[in-house]
């Protein structure tokens, strides 16, 4: 065998070896485009049946939910559409400040330690298991709530309080991330023309990092809208409309998981269905976030 | 560099070799006991503390027999034998018409009232039976109506896969407003659980739910008490002199009859056995024999 031959041999067993890594690597990534694939398939296979007994309109604006009626059943779930986006809006007026304040505190103020020892707290309150988080709900927060601002403690502002500290790690990180982002120049501009530094932060920073900053928020959106355990321990889980911030209140997910159990028939369908109005939800949250970053894209070329 | 070609692929493989020689040896027999292998059992929270202490003493006698018991609520169990998920269900409510035409057989296992619970705060010791399904129907929605103080009612409930609801709902709501008129307020706190709710109730003021006997010492340890229904104080002798109106039995339940022979026959028996009874007593429950 010549020495041409041996280096050609080489050649192509290095290059079956390189395409069959692709390979792998390729069928790895077709596993979880499957895996998504699949859930939407199946969830909406189980879920959509039950609009032959139940029209769109009561199951979406109806209030009436008494599955297990024999007479007259009730599919609606207009309460828990409201109930989950309340809860979440108030989780958000509580925790996006909070949370954008930190950020900018991370970002802009503090630098060596402290900013290390922050970050690994706010990496570790990702960490925390939800039904921690429900069990700190029940001890402090609900009895907080209902010494501070009377009621039960099982209710919305219970419920938004906990989801508010759940999103901090989600708004702080990808914020952050937005704000270092900006470019220095626009910094030193602002500095160099006589401006504050909170002057340059609120006004010129956090203006050009809005983009990345909403992306954060509908983030934090899509994870309080799919809390479920969390929730569930401080809300009350009444199946009514909620009325007011000490009023209780039932989610989509809470709906979901305290049925799974034991329904059977129409009522397990039509857990199925709410899981498919919830996965609409945060498939439409999800293009958002991926529209509000392109825009961003555009926009810094 | 050629080295790491082989890595992932080889890693890869022995994974999924391992894998499955795990999966395979899980159902493979352990030892050579009676009814070796694992059980699945489950449902009702209020039947759980006797059937998890069972299983404890069960498995001294026959030490193969993993027996597991998944507590949540009596219709998980029931749908879980009719699916197949448990071999026996733990019921605290009769079955319905459609559970027993899917072939689930009971079997009477304890006695059980459903005491009545309400918060430390509540200064009252005593309501009718009508009292009380007129609080949970939501007809009474303030305790001064009940010759309490001033303060609105906070009704705890339980989920609708609980065999307790169910059981209450029958023997109060519609003893009192007739079969099929009995509708629970909705504007309730719904509990997963017997421990959930008296934990609730023990800690939020002005509430009032109902748990099995089994509950009350841990609803007594956490800020709840018990209250007189009709001027009867729910214990087992007023249960067993019919004094205490809210009682019924508790059931383990199986998809068909026991089969001879089976780990459920012997399960079954000896729940009915002296010390089998005995845990019931125990427990906190009534022995049916």
């Amino acid at each position: 065998m010549s020495n041409r031959e041996g280096c050609l041999l080489r050649i192509k067993a290095r290059r079956f070896y390189e395409s069959a890594v692709h390979k792998v690597l390729f069928l790895c990534a077709v596993i979880s485009i499957l895996a998504v694939v699949f859930i939407t398939f199946f969830i909406f296979q189980r879920g959509l049946p039950l609009f032959q007994k139940v029209s769109l309109w009561e199951f979406l604006f109806s209030t009436y939910w008494l599955p297990t009626d024999e007479a007259n059943p009730g599919f609606g779930i207009l309460s828990f559409i409201v109930g989950s986006f309340y809860v979440t809006f108030v989780a958000l007026g509580i925790g996006v400040p909070i949370g954008l304040a930190c950020a900018i505190f991370l970002a802009e103020i503090t630098e060596g330690r402290m900013a290390k020892v922050l970050r690994s707290v706010v990496e570790l309150l990702a960490g925390i298991p939800s039904v921690i988080y429900g069990f700190f709900g029940i001890v402090v927060i609900s009895k907080g709530v209902r010494v501070f601002f009377g009621g039960t403690g099982y209710c919305v502002l219970s419920a938004s309080i906990i989801l508010a500290i759940m999103i901090l790690p989600t708004i702080i990180n990808l914020s952050e991330v937005a704000i270092r982002a900006v470019p220095k120049d626009y910094k030193a501009g602002s500095l160099a023309l006589g401006a504050t530094h909170w002057q340059s932060i609120s006004k010129v920073i956090l203006p050009a990092a809005k983009s990345g900053i909403i992306a954060s928020i509908v983030l934090g959106i899509g994870r309080a809208v799919g809390e479920t355990m969390a929730v569930l321990m401080v809300a009350g889980n009444a199946p009514i409309m909620p009325t007011g911030l000490l009023s209780k209140v039932r989610t989509l997910t809470m709906n979901i998981i305290t049925d799974m159990g034991y329904a059977s028939g129409d009522h397990m369908t039509s857990l199925f269905t709410t899981g498919v109005v919830l996965f609409v939800f945060i498939m439409l949250l999800n293009f958002l976030v991926n529209a509000i970053t392109k825009k961003q894209i555009k926009s810094e070329r | 560099m050629k080295k790491s070609f082989y890595v992932l692929p080889i890693a890869l493989l022995s994974l999924l070799v391992a894998a499955g020689a795990v999966f395979a040896g899980s159902k493979e027999v352990e030892g050579d006991g009676k009814f070796a292998g694992d059980y699945a059992m489950g449902g009702s929270t209020t039947v759980e503390p006797i059937v998890v202490s069972a299983i404890e003493a069960f498995a001294k006698k026959y030490p193969a027999a993993k027996i597991s018991y998944d507590a949540q609520g009596s219709s998980v169990g029931v749908t879980g034998v009719v699916d197949g998920v448990y071999v026996l269900g733990g019921s605290s409510r009769e079955l319905k018409d459609k559970e027993i035409d899917a072939g689930v057989v009971p079997t009477a296992i304890a006695l059980d009232g459903i005491a009545v619970v309400v918060n430390d705060n509540v200064p009252i010791d005593n309501l009718s039976l009508e009292q009380v399904a007129r609080i949970f129907a939501g007809e009474i929605r303030n305790w001064k109506e009940v010759s309490g103080p001033d303060r609105e009612i906070v009704v705890v409930n339980r989920d609708e896969a609980s065999g307790t609801r169910a059981a209450f709902s029958e023997l109060v709501l519609e003893k009192n407003f007739g079969k099929g008129k009995a509708k629970f307020i909705a504007d309730a706190i719904t509990t997963e659980s017997n421990g959930d709710m008296v934990t609730k109730v023990g800690q939020t003021p002005d509430t009032i739910g109902y748990c099995g006997f089994g509950y009350i010492d841990k609803a007594k340890n956490i800020g709840g008490k018990t209250i007189s229904v009709d001027g009867s104080d729910p214990t087992v002798a007023n249960v067993l002199t019919k004094e205490y109106p809210v009682s019924r039995y508790l059931y383990v339940v199986s998809k068909g009859q026991i089969e001879p022979g089976s780990l459920n026959e012997a399960f079954v028996s000896f729940l009915l056995s002296d010390e089998g009874q005995q845990i019931v007593e125990e427990t906190g429950y009534i022995a049916i024999k």
